[in-house]
Parts: C-alpha cells; structure tokens; sequence
C-alpha cells in the first residue's frame, strides 16, 4: 500500500465527511467559473449588441435637444436644432473623418400589395454604409446623383422582406412599395445584422435617401442624428469638445446657455451597460468567497474532528516507526489528495455549470482555462493550508497516551 | 543490548500532582532473552515498557539500546528504531479497522525507510501470516477475527521489520487459556531465533515462560 492509495482509502472510509469537509471549495470553484463565463459571456454580447447597432465605436453621437433624450430619437420628438449645415459643419473638423446624416421615424405604415408593417425608416446619407460598415446582400446603395435627385428608392432591412414578401420566390428587388402615401422602389437589401441591446431587432427597418425623407416623405429640414466618424479611433473626448464649441457657436449658445444637443462616446454606453451585469457578477463573486470560507472552516474543524477520532492509528503508526514529520506528511497528502479531487470536481460541475448556463443565455460559452485552473491550484492549497494545524496536532499526539487502552 | 541506568519517568498532568511511575530503574538485558515484567496495576509496567521501546524518553537517566543512547536522540531518530529494530504487541490488538489482515501486517514497510529489501511487502506480509497459522484469512478484517487470530496478525505486524527486540504488554490480557498459549507459543519461537522478548503479564504461567521476572513495586525494582 503506498501512501497515496492509503490517503484514497482513508478518506472513502470517512466519504460523508470527506465530502462535508471539501463541499465548499468544489461548490465555490464552480460557481466562480460559472458566474465569471456568464458575466463574460453576457458582457460580451453587450458588447456585441451594441457594436451591432452601431457599427463602430469610433464614432460620436450627435443628437438634437439638451436633455438626455431616453430611447430611440424620431423626427415627431425631437427639437428641430441640428441641421444639415451643421452635419457639414462636423463632417470639416480636424478631429472628424467623415459624417452621416439621419431622419428617422417610427410611425409610417409601409405598404407592399396587399400587405403592411411599421418598420423603422431612416432617411440617411450616401456614406451610411460605408462608415457603419454594413453590407447589402442584394442590390446596391443609393449613389449620389440619386441623393441629389431625390429619387424615390428604398433599401429593405431582412425582417421587413420577409414581412412584406413572405414569398420565397418572389424577390423584393424592383418592387414598390409606399411609404404612407408615397411610392418607393425597392433596389436593395441589407445583410441581417442581428439583435441591438435589449435583445430587439436591428433589421426590421428601411433605409431611403435623407433628401429623398427631408423633402418628399417627413417635410422637415433637420435632423435627429449626426453620427461623426473619428479620424483616429480613441480620440473621442477631443472630438467631442471641438463638436460642441462648433455647435455651440453656431447655434449662438450665450455663455450660460445649456447645450441645445446631445453627444454620446459609445464606448462609454457600452462600458456603462456592461457595468450593470458586473454588479451581478460582484454578488456572485461574494457567494463563491463565502462558499470557499465555510470549505475552510469545515476542514479545520472536521479534520480536527478526525484527528481526535483516529488518536489510536496514530498512535499505532508511531508504535510502528512512524516518525511525527511522518504523520504530519500523512495527514496533509490526505488533505492535499482530497483538495484536488474537490478541484477537479469543481473544475467538472463548472464546466457543466458554464455549459447550462450558455444554453440558458443563449449565448456562446466562455471559458477561462488558465484562470479556472489558477483557482483550483488555489483550492488544493488554502486546503493544505487548513490542514496545516489539524496535521499538526495529529502529529504532536503523545503514543503513548494514545495507546492506553 | 539493552542498558538502563537510574532511569525515572514522572507524568506531569496539567495542574495534578506530577505522577512518578518509575524510580531509578537499573535493568541489563541480554540479547536473545525472554523478560517478563510483573507487577500490581499502576507500578509502571508499561511505562516502562514504551521506554524500552523507544516510544517515550526517560525523565532523567541513561537508556542505552544496541549502543543508541535513547535519552538524548531526536524524534526522527527514535523512530527510525522503532521501525527497524522493535516491534509492539499490544493487549488489545490495535488493529486498523476495515484493513485486512495483509494490509495490517504489511503497514509498518511503509516506514521502514529506503532499506532495500529484497522481498515485496506484500511477499513478506503473506509469509508472516502464513507462518502465524493464518494463510487462510489473508482478505479478512479485523471484525471477521477472533481475538487470538487478531492477535496473530499483531504478531506479525511486529515481525514485518525483522525487529531484534519484541516489546509485548499483556498480549495474552484479553485471550482465552488456548489462544493465549498459542501467542505464547509464537513468542517462546521468536526468543529462539535470537530475538529479544519483553513482555508485561499478570499470569504466572505465562511468566514462568520467561528465564526472568522483573517485579515493579511502585515504580521501583525487585528482582524476583
Ligand atoms: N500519560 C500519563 N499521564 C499521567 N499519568 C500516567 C500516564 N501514563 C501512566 N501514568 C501513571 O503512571 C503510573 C504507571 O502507569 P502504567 O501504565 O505504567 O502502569 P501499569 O503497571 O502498566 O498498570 P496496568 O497493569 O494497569 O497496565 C500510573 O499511576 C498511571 O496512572
Ligand atoms: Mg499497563
């Protein structure tokens, strides 16, 4: 019998309290890698989510009115301040590659045959595309001679083809299809692009030219966004400080004045949304501490426990040639074998808990290896540590008391 | 082989009154004697048996074993004799629970060190049982014994080292009249191999076994 085996039998005697003793660190290993995969996994649909609304993050928001508009912009609540000439204005600043105009609304009925939908219409400008980094799947986008024209063309979000032309067969393409009163011909298709934040779709929506909105669909002259491509990615608070004293100094903001718009960092959203799911993950990181301090405070005591309860094997094993380093080494391997069978069943119940958790997310699992196993190298020795004053004591234990019947 | 010189031993239990069990004891015992220890019940048999055997340290005195001076020798060292030159029998067996009895007789190879030896443990196990009448109960427990079998398992535990010296207190304590004469029977054996053979009984027969009684008398010497 060599140690190890006679640790492994030692400790299947005692299984019930084998187990009492190391509940803790497997329950905390796998909690702890389960929350950290959904708190990463969920983060980084976030992120997903949000880079999938807006194409990029190096980009600054530019939105009429003061106070912090809540939701989705739309050209029936939004104060008329920012205009065209403004968006040109943007589009010229150092900090400013390029900018795309926006009118959207959300209350059009949109009509195809006998069929109807109230999608999502954006008016946008010719360089949409591009600085969003969309793609069209079929057809292609509006060119500039039809901006200046203010042709009645329309490109089609994937839900509402599938809404408008439920027929396989049919295509879209070269249809018409009135938006209100007014018809429109459909002369492309954007790739689907998925869910935005909050799980909604992002292509139950069609784009037309904003000259096209501006003049023959809303009648209005301004708009509800300007997204401003940065020059050099990173460089948003700069960019943002030289939009608002160009915006405050064309709007003819008086020194005290608010600002009359509204500029938004997306990163800095995305940081703030993300932030909501790391408060759950700061709860979650609590359990799983607490968990692996009960496992610490089970091993002292119900190690001790044992220690009392097997004073005669001890003393025997001194009888026999046991030296106290020997017990000593005997207790802790027994304490380090059963640390690192807890390790590895944590290690297992969390890659199962990562796994539901995925399905229930429907999310991609995100696993953390090397942080998974740094943990539960982390276990094996806070149980060692643990052990350390049972051990011992098992091993300070007088023979000769011990062995009086 | 062994040499004992004004050893004494005091227990100091916490607060009581220190609990002198053996007072100047001087004692010579030849390799390859049987020695059997007698006294009334608290004169300190076996306190001084655990000092013979290296388990405990005399309180102040010289213990000289095989040359060794066991007063001043470390943990380690006292050890290292336990587990190469001494074997325990104990009155009530100490048996593991739930090993068997090969398991049992095999545990002590665990501590006796890098020696190299020619035959397995598990070889030696086996053929201590077998020589002990108990080649038939090799997969037993400790629970599937009787009290003279169990016994003989201890018997050879002890033997599992080759030990020079057998330290023995009352092996035959808890034994009917047969089995107790079979332990005996083992043990006259091992003297005559040459070992050393200590024991602690309270039973005349038993120790008429022995070429020689040493009687305790409150931690004191007669030489019967
Ligand atoms: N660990 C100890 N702490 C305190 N006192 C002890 C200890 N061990 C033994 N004693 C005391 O020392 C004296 C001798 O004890 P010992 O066990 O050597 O006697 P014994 O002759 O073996 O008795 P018995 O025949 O009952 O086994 C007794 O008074 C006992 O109470
Ligand atoms: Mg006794």
């Amino acid at each position: 019998m060599n140690p190890i085996t006679s640790a492994l039998r030692t400790l299947r005697r005692h299984r019930r309290r084998s187990a009492a003793m190391v509940a803790g660190l497997v329950a905390g290993l796998a909690l702890g890698m389960t929350l950290a995969s959904v708190s990463a996994a969920s983060r980084r649909a976030t992120l997903n989510s949000v880079k999938n609304m807006l194409g990029t993050f190096d980009t600054v928001l530019v939105r009429p009115g003061g106070g912090k508009t809540r939701g989705m912009v739309s050209l029936t609540n939004v104060p008329p301040t920012l205009t065209f000439e403004d968006a040109d204005a943007i589009a010229a600043l150092p900090a400013i590659r390029q900018s795309a105009e926006l009118q959207n609304a959300f209350d059009i009925d949109v009509q195809a045959g006998d069929r109807t939908h109230a999608p999502a219409v954006f008016g946008v400008s010719a360089n949409w595309l591009d600085l969003r980094g969309d793609a069209l799947s079929e057809g292609s986008f509006f060119s500039p001679e039809q901006m200046r024209a203010e042709a009645r063309v329309a490109i089609l979000g994937a839900d509402v083809v599938t809404a408008l032309f439920p027929n396989a067969g049919a295509s879209a393409m070269g249809q018409t299809i009135r938006l209100g009163t007014v018809p429109f011909q459909v002369q492309g298709r954007l790739a689907r692009r998925g869910a935005g934040p909050g799980g909604f779709s992002l292509d139950d929506l069609i784009l037309i030219p904003v000259t096209t909105a501006s003049h023959r669909l809303f009648n209005r002259s301004f708009l509800t966004m300007v997204v401003a491509q940065l020059r050099r990615p990173g460089d948003s608070a700069n960019a943002m400080a030289q939009i608002r004293t160009l915006l405050r100094q064309r709007h003819h903001a008086s020194a005290a004045a608010l600002d009359d718009f509204t500029l938004t960092d997306p990163s800095a959203v995305a940081a703030q949304v993300t932030a909501v799911s790391s408060r759950l993950t700061v709860i979650g990181r609590g359990a799983a501490v607490g968990a692996i301090a009960l496992a610490a405070i089970a091993i002292v005591a119900l190690m001790g426990l044992g220690v009392s309860e097997r004073r005669v094997e001890i003393g025997l094993r001194r009888a026999i040639g046991a030296s106290r380093a020997a017990i000593l080494f005997q207790f802790l391997l027994e304490i380090a074998v059963l640390s690192a069978l807890a390790a590895l069943a944590g290690l297992a119940l969390g890659a199962g808990g990562i796994l539901i958790a995925a399905r229930w997310q429907h999310l991609p699992p995100e696993w953390a290896w090397p942080q998974s196993f740094a943990a539960a190298v982390a276990a094996i020795l806070l149980g060692l540590a643990c052990g350390l004053v049972p051990a011992w004591r098992a091993a300070h234990t007088d023979p000769v008391a011990a062995l009086r019947r | 082989m062994i040499e004992l010189e004004q050893v004494t031993k005091t227990f100091v239990a916490g607060g009581a009154k220190p609990v002198r069990a053996l007072q100047a004891i001087v004692l010579r015992i030849e390799r390859g004697e049987m020695v059997a220890i007698r006294g009334a019940s608290g004169s300190g048999k076996s306190s001084l048996l655990n000092i013979l055997g290296c388990l405990d340290r005399p309180t102040s005195g010289r213990y000289l074993f095989e040359g060794h001076d066991v007063a001043g020798a470390s943990d380690r060292q006292l050890s290292r004799l336990r587990a190469r030159r001494i074997g325990f029998i104990f009155q009530s067996f100490h048996l593991l629970d739930r090993i068997t009895a090969l398991e049992q007789v095999e545990l002590p190879a665990l501590y006796q060190g890098a020696r190299a030896h020619p035959v397995a443990p598990r070889e030696r196990a086996r053929a201590l049982l077998t020589r002990v009448g108990l080649a038939d109960r090799l997969r037993h427990y400790p629970s599937q014994l009787s009290g003279g079998e169990q016994q003989r398992v201890a018997v050879a535990r002890a033997l599992m080292n080759d030990p020079s010296l057998i330290l023995a207190d009352e092996p035959t304590g808890n034994l009917d009249a047969a089995a107790g004469r079979e332990v005996m029977a083992l043990l006259a054996e091992l003297r005559e191999e040459g070992r050393t053979v200590i024991l602690v009984t309270h039973d005349d027969a038993v120790a008429r076994r022995a070429q020689r009684q040493v009687l305790l008398r409150d931690g004191n010497m007669e030489t019967a």
